[in-house]
């Protein structure tokens, strides 16, 4: 493999679905047959090894989570047997000529400010996906709480089933004909290295049910795609980087807790009488229907009206053992995000 | 929500005007309210006090009289609101004899906590180590840092003096049988937090104790713990007992930890023997050791060949790195300018972090330009953070030597240190990137130029304006705009050209605020 994701020259379809069927074979084999220790030595990568591209508007010293894809990196590198550079190429907009050198661009929603696409973005974007490239832009998802200021959805990562309005517009512009659309539980994204979820056993009781069979079911997440010719080009996610970012000692940097729904007996009619002294929210469902999230000062949503008229409340736990298995799990996301994206 | 002051002024109508359906409940009682209201931002969704008292109220009912299930419904919800008398029933909550209700109330109480936890629910989170519901227990061993700060925090308010001990009646045994826990979670936690409750005597044979521990996670952990904090004589009593070779992570850590037991005369069998391990990483944790074992220099030591040709962990680089700040300064500055020249930008990135400890100041012009070009985005960033703890001592020769390095992050990083420059050196600066090849840079050279009134600055952002590049074009505009006050003309200029290319995007973008401004501009004075 040579660090030239897409030729200059476009290959005819047939031509296309032989190249792909090599890359994933040679993938899979790579996969299945070569596993590597998790605890190896940090390697240098080969020549060849995958650079991704990472786009940040502004000066890329002020990114968020700033060593997260680095990290996430080292690890593919580790757990797989993918090669990429763990040092991303900084780019700050999509009109950059050498977009196609990189097979993945990864973009936190909000080291963008402004998601204008010039038309030679729009241009370029549109022959970068046809090329075969993948963008993945975190954070692309925040429920309508976290939408007031773009530095909320980076420390709540809230599953919303609908794609930031400002990215459904932008892309819009790409390709009107096309929209994000929810990718099914049983998509292979979510299977692509890591299947399921880590071992729960050393989670609370009292939240181990709602993680595993409502929060994150069998290891899948609200993950939005951008379907172009059959596959996801560009896909949405909430905010996931903030699991990765381990510091040069291998611990995990900043602590992640979990907001659950919990629910009493006799508390649902207790809710919907209760006071409240901050904003209410409606979020999509993966049914497509609405949440009412009230939230108190500071975004902190209290409790839920669901579809149906139950109420449930929020809960927020923190411990040792749940911020570690929230990095496992998001860490698993990222590897299986970019397993996904050079597997096609 | 409602920060636009006009849905405030609507709002304020509706709600003197009592139009239903504007607030989630009853309106609020009086102007003066609405003033409050209206002053914190977001009446749109507040309850009266009075609301929220009935919340409570009847949330306290239900815990004074409900079931258990009502009981602990009552205080999730009264962990909402941080009130007196929703924390007393939480503080009454932990005291609850079901297991359902202190678990509630548990959350609820550590739902609410920014920084320190108060001494009162500490004085009653304490005891919940002992508690018959493990899940209780792997909370509060979890946070026993936190509580042990307060804790001393609290005493030391009480006493009014310094204290060291004072833990509560029962704890120390308390301590002993966490430690000992039947939960493998628990004895995690314990050893995890073992510095926090270090001043019980009972803690360093309870450390070594957890050396044989049946789960390896807590095996490894206290290997780590003990290590800092027993005697030597019981640490490698334990140890040598264990087999090398089993378990790479346990000879890692084991190398690691035999530095502080350098005296003891089997510590330093046990190292020779990792250095000879098949495993690499435990070569290279050994061989890190015996730098300090065996005072060996670094610069003639296997760890320092492997670190000028090799990858080596992070973690191993730092602990080798730490030798060299007992050396004299001129031996330390040799070895960390050969450091940059490392293959591994982990070694590089640390030399650097070694040399700013060491010297307080930057090395040479041309070392900084190489370190900030550096293909490693990390060591790129460290030379940055360290140029920007030091931009005193940047001169004007390293600014032109950034400018033109072949890295758009270096060239970008210019940008931070304009503050106070002359203005011949901006322009002289700035010149060069307002030609750049990244569109990025010559954007903020462009910003720069105009936020500075760099000589020559108006005539630059209206020929950028013909620049064929439309992002060129959009922030010559998007700076003559805001400008305009300055330089009154350009906005003519901008509004011409607006004309002439009514379907630019600058022409979308701006044409209306170029026209309300330009119409701002001519309207006439009044008085």
């Amino acid at each position: 493999m040579n660090n030239t994701f897409a030729p200059k020259n476009l290959f005819s379809a047939p031509q296309k679905r032989l190249l792909c069927f090599l890359l994933f074979l040679i993938v899979f084999c790579l996969l299945v047959f070569a596993p590597q220790r998790a605890d190896s030595a940090v390697q240098r990568p080969p020549e060849d090894a995958w650079q991704i591209a990472q786009l940040v508007q502004d000066d890329p010293f002020r990114r968020f989570y700033p060593g997260a894809l680095t990290s996430l990196i080292e690890t593919i590198n580790q757990q797989t047997t993918l090669r990429f550079d763990p040092d991303p190429v900084y780019i700050n907009n999509f009109e950059d000529p050498n977009l196609f050198r990189y097979p993945i661009i990864y973009v936190n929603y909000a080291d963008r400010r402004d998601w204008t696409l010039t038309e030679a973005e729009q241009e370029n974007l549109r022959r970068y996906i046809e090329r075969g490239g993948f963008i993945y832009i975190d954070a692309g998802i925040n429920a309508e709480f976290l939408r007031g200021d773009a530095s909320h959805g980076q420390s709540h990562s809230f599953a919303d089933w609908s794609v930031t309005p400002v990215l459904e517009e932008a892309f819009a512009a790409v390709y009107p004909e096309q929209s994000f659309e929810p990718l099914p539980r049983s998509h292979p994204i979510f299977r692509s290295f890591y299947a399921g979820l880590p071992d729960a056993s050393s989670l609370p009781e009292a939240i181990r049910d709602y993680v595993t069979n409502e929060k994150w079911p069998q290891g899948t997440y609200s993950f939005l795609g951008l379907q172009v010719d059959g596959r996801v080009a560009v896909l949405a996610t909430p905010i996931i980087a903030m699991g990765w970012g381990r510091n040069e000692v291998g611990q995990w940097t900043n602590p992640i807790g979990f907001r659950v729904r919990e629910e009493a007996e006799g508390m649902s009619s207790r809710l919907s009488e209760a006071a409240f002294s901050g904003p209410v929210y409606n979020v999509t469902r993966e049914d497509g229907l609405q949440d009412r999230i009230f939230c108190q000062p500071d975004t902190m949503p209290a409790w839920v009206e669901e579809p149906g008229g139950n109420f449930r409340i929020f809960r927020y736990y923190n411990s040792a053992e749940i911020s570690d298995y929230a990095h496992q799990f998001y860490t698993r996301l990222g590897v299986n995000i970019f397993v996904h994206a050079v597997s096609l | 929500m409602l920060r636009h002051p006009l849905s405030r002024i609507v709002l304020a109508a509706a709600l003197l005007l009592g139009c239903p359906g504007v607030f989630n409940q009853a309106p609020a009682q009086d102007l003066n309210e609405l003033l409050r209201l209206l002053e914190s931002g977001d009446m749109g969704s507040n309850e009266t006090e009075s609301q929220i008292r009935q919340t409570i109220e009847r949330a306290l009912n239900d815990f004074e009289n409900g079931t258990i299930e009502e009981q602990a419904g009552a205080l999730m919800l009264l962990g909402k609101y941080n009130r007196p008398e929703s924390r007393a029933a939480l503080h009454k909550g932990l005291r609850s004899m079901h297991v359902r209700v202190r678990r509630a109330a548990l959350i609820s109480v550590l739902e609410n906590q920014r920084s320190i936890i108060p001494f009162e629910e500490t004085r009653l989170m304490l005891p919940m180590l002992g508690d018959g519901d493990v899940e209780i227990r792997r909370q509060i061993s979890s946070i026993l840092p936190q509580l042990a700060t307060s804790w001393r925090i609290g005493l030391n308010q009480i006493r009014n003096r310094p204290t060291q001990q004072g833990w509560p009646q029962g704890w120390g045994e308390m301590v002993v049988n966490a430690f000992r826990d039947e939960d493998a979670t628990v004895r995690l936690n314990m050893v995890q937090n073992s510095s926090s409750v270090a001043s019980i005597r009972e803690i360093l044979p309870l450390l070594v104790e957890r050396l044989e521990d049946d789960d390896a996670r807590v095996r490894l952990l206290a290997l780590r713990q003990s290590g800092r904090l027993a005697d030597s004589g019981a640490f490698v009593a334990a140890v040598q007992s264990t087999t090398l070779g089993e378990n790479p992570l346990w000879d890692r850590e084991l190398a690691r930890q035999l530095v502080n037991h350098a005296r003891h005369p089997e510590a330093r069998e046990l190292l020779e023997a990792l250095a000879a391990s098949a495993d690499r990483n435990t070569q290279i944790e050994a061989e890190i050791s015996q730098l300090y074992v065996f005072e060996q220099p670094l610069e003639r030591s296997p760890a320092f060949e492997r670190m000028m040709t090799e990858s080596v962990p992070p973690e191993a680089v730092q602990r080798a790195l730490r030798t060299v700040y007992g050396l004299e300064r001129e031996e330390a500055s040799r070895i960390a300018q050969r450091l940059f020249e490392a293959e591994s930008s982990v070694v590089r990135e640390e030399a650097l972090v070694v040399w700013d400890s060491l010297y307080g100041r930057l090395p040479d012009d041309a070392m900084v330009v190489r370190l900030l070009d550096d293909p490693s985005a990390q060591v790129r960033s460290r030379a940055l953070r360290a140029l920007r703890n030091r931009w005193q001592e940047i001169g004007i020769s390293l600014l032109q030597e950034m400018a033109a390095a072949s890295n758009r992050e270096t060239r970008l990083a210019v940008f931070h240190f304009l503050e106070d420059r002359p203005g011949d050196e901006l322009r002289s600066l700035l010149m060069p990137l307002l030609i750049d090849s990244d569109t990025g840079v010559r954007e903020r050279a462009l910003g720069a130029l105009a936020e500075h009134q760099v000589r020559g600055w108006e005539r630059i952002l209206e020929r950028s304006l013909r620049d064929p590049n439309p992002r060129i074009q959009r922030a010559a505009a998007q700076q003559l705009l805001a400008k305009r006050a300055e330089h009154p003309q350009g906005l003519q200029v901008l509004a011409d050209w607006i004309e002439a290319h009514p379907d630019s995007e600058v022409a979308r973008q701006f044409g209306q605020r170029v026209r309300s401004a330009l119409n701002a501009q001519q309207a006439p004075e009044r008085g």
